[in-house]
């Protein structure tokens, strides 16, 4: 059984200082060389550089109203993991030239105690209320020639920052079926475009040019919400009292859903598997 | 001057129908490799006629690039049967052509600019199929062999008939096939001939478990949120029989009626020789998991199945003859052979 977990085990994001100062270039080299940076696409102003570098839990937690409740658990994989083959960079030598080892497909990844990657794990019924998108920005980022992270997620309003951070074009193209989908070229490096999302939905990007480049964006209307890390496992916080129906939502897999009631200050639990 | 076609227009109309063939295969590229949206823009690429050829921009600008260079080919034919073609309805043909190039490019524009779409994507593919018969067709009525044939045989209804029934097969197959390929549908079902172990796969959603649990754990395949994309894919599998039955009853039917004729028996049995490739093919495309050259090469000779079954159709018009044109040929008035 071949095993692939990734060297870093949470999802992170990238700082948003490092962000800003690729924005800024970015926008300079955009504006100077193509005079096309319409106010559509590219933004005016780089993303301000928020408190900390914000990751999901902390960019949920932020605006989730006074609950004290939350529910945790792990997403397993049970028996034989799919084995990871590396990609072919070969077809863009930018894309080749940027990594020393090979780089495995991201579709399934298994940490060693059996928690499945990359599952988008919400709230998909029984929060009520309207919670707005908090500030903190979300950065898809294109690197290597693969995204990074392979999963974001955002609320709807929230700002999504896709960025390049390649010497070679990108195009983002995104296939949300709720929400308007957009092809969009980011030909410069250190460009930044940012986007927001209306609708609550789990959809695909991918890159045209790179044909084994994809990611997926989970974009939900209440802030509880997560991704699981290498070892499989999430946490949902801020959760006010109450029945929740919880989903777990992988690209390969599915979706799967549990109903799990939590008072004020507790703990609930969830667990999903897929795999056996 | 319009006096007779020019041995050079059959000869530059071949050479365009061999270019087209080859659009029809870097256009099904284009599609095979995930590539039709790697330029965003249209009519440029990046604002420019030279992008960075890599990757996907690779296979769609030299999809622009020929089909650029196809549509120069054909305003050339359609202006030289214009000037020196005398048969008006072969000029008026090669006009058809020339427009149908130009809607198809405008097509494919729009395909891009539209992000696209299925119904726009699988007109793109359907349109082509049509340009290709159509460049076809220009350099068979061309052909010397066309202008000297001679209307030898009577001509019969049910082979005349079986023939349009098989064109009208052939094409509803390719747009079965082009609406599989823009739904994503190529690998909806995963094994070949059999559909998920069985004659025919699940249609209901209680069946999408055993399918997903199937694709999953079996082809590690991603999760299908629909039975939708399996019945596409079914469709084009169930239609290929039809096809396949289609094409044999001509090829039976020719053989009755035009048993010596090895223009008519050659070329249906051509077309049936073609329909089984077409298959294996199909299967290749599954086995291989939609590997770029097979998956392409069967869209590719799809368009030479409809080809050769319009061609079929055609020649056997031309050279049988009908009851009517006997019984026109015997009163005062004789049709004459100037116009054929
Ligand atoms: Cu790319």
């Amino acid at each position: 059984m071949t095993v692939y977990a990734e060297e870093n085990g949470v999802l992170k994001f990238h700082g948003s200082r490092g962000v800003t100062t690729v924005a800024a270039v970015g926008l300079v080299s955009a504006s100077l060389l193509l005079g096309c940076a319409k106010e559509d696409d590219a933004r005016a102003d780089p993303p301000s550089p928020g408190p900390k570098a914000p990751s999901i839990t902390q960019a949920a937690t932020a605006t989730a109203t006074a609950g004290t409740a939350s529910i945790a658990g792990k997403v397993s994989f049970v028996g034989e993991a799919p084995v990871a083959s590396a990609l072919d960079l070969n077809a863009d030598p930018v894309c080749a030239s940027t990594h020393d080892s090979p780089v495995m497909g991201r579709d399934v990844i298994v940490g060693a105690d059996g928690g499945l990657k990359n599952v988008f794990v919400y709230v998909q019924s029984g929060a009520s209320g309207d919670y707005d998108a908090p500030d903190a920005e979300v950065v898809l980022d294109q690197k290597g020639c693969v995204y990074e992270p392979h999963a974001v997620a955002l609320q709807v309003g929230q700002t999504l920052n896709l960025l390049n951070s390649d010497s070679t074009t990108h195009n983002v193209h995104a296939l949300p079926e709720e929400n308007k989908p957009f092809n969009t070229s980011m030909p410069i490096p250190g460009m930044v475009i940012p986007k927001t999302f209306d609708e609550t939905e789990i959809f695909k990007v991918k890159c045209d040019v790179h044909p084994w480049m994809s990611s997926y964006v989970g974009v939900f209307d209440n802030p509880y919400f997560a991704i699981t890390g290498a070892d499989g496992s999430f946490k949902l916080s801020g959760l006010p009292a109450g029945t929740y129906t919880v989903a777990a939502r992988h690209e390969m897999y599915g979706e799967q859903l549990l109903e799990v009631t939590v008072g004020d200050g507790e703990a609930g639990e969830a667990a999903f598997s897929w795999g056996g | 001057m319009r006096t007779a076609t020019p041995r050079g227009l059959h000869r530059f109309a071949v050479v365009a129908a061999c270019c087209t063939l080859g659009l029809v295969f870097a256009g099904g590229l284009v599609t095979s490799t995930g590539s039709g949206l790697a330029v965003p823009d249209w009519p440029l690429s990046y604002g420019t006629l030279n992008p960075p050829m890599v990757g996907g921009i690779r296979y769609e600008h030299s999809h622009r690039l020929i089909a650029g260079s196809v549509a120069l080919l054909t305003t050339a034919l359609m202006l030289w049967a214009w000037r020196r073609e005398p048969r008006r309805w072969v000029r008026a043909l090669a006009l058809v052509a020339w427009v149908t190039v130009l809607v198809q490019a405008l097509l494919g524009g729009l395909t891009v600019l539209l992000l696209l779409p299925t119904a726009v994507s699988v007109t793109h593919g359907g349109v082509a199929q049509v340009f290709f018969t159509l460049m076809c067709l220009l350099a068979v009525v061309t052909s010397p062999r066309w202008l000297a044939a001679r209307a030898a045989e009577p001509s019969h209804a049910d082979v005349r008939a079986i023939g349009i029934v098989a064109v009208a097969c052939v094409y509803v197959q390719t747009l079965l096939g082009a609406w599989m390929r823009h739904t994503g549908a190529g690998l909806a079902i995963p094994d070949f001939p059999l559909s998920y172990g069985r004659v025919a796969p699940p249609f209901t959603s209680a069946g999408l478990d055993m399918v997903n649990a199937v694709r999953t754990r079996t082809y590690v395949l991603h999760y299908l949120d629909s039975i939708g994309p399996v019945a596409i894919h079914f469709a084009h599998r169930a239609w290929a029989a039809v096809v396949l039955a289609a094409i044999v009853t001509l090829l039976v039917a020719t053989v009755r009626r035009h048993g010596q004729s090895r223009l008519f028996v050659g070329l249906s049995a051509m077309a049936v020789g073609l329909v089984c490739a077409q298959a294996l093919l199909g299967g290749l495309t599954i086995w291989t998991r939609k590997s770029v050259i097979p998956t392409t090469a069967h869209v590719a000779l799809g368009s030479v199945i409809l080809a050769t079954a319009v061609v079929h159709a055609v020649i056997y018009r031309r050279c049988t003859t009908l009851e009517v044109d006997r019984a026109a040929a015997t009163a005062p008035v004789s049709r004459g052979a100037a116009h054929a």
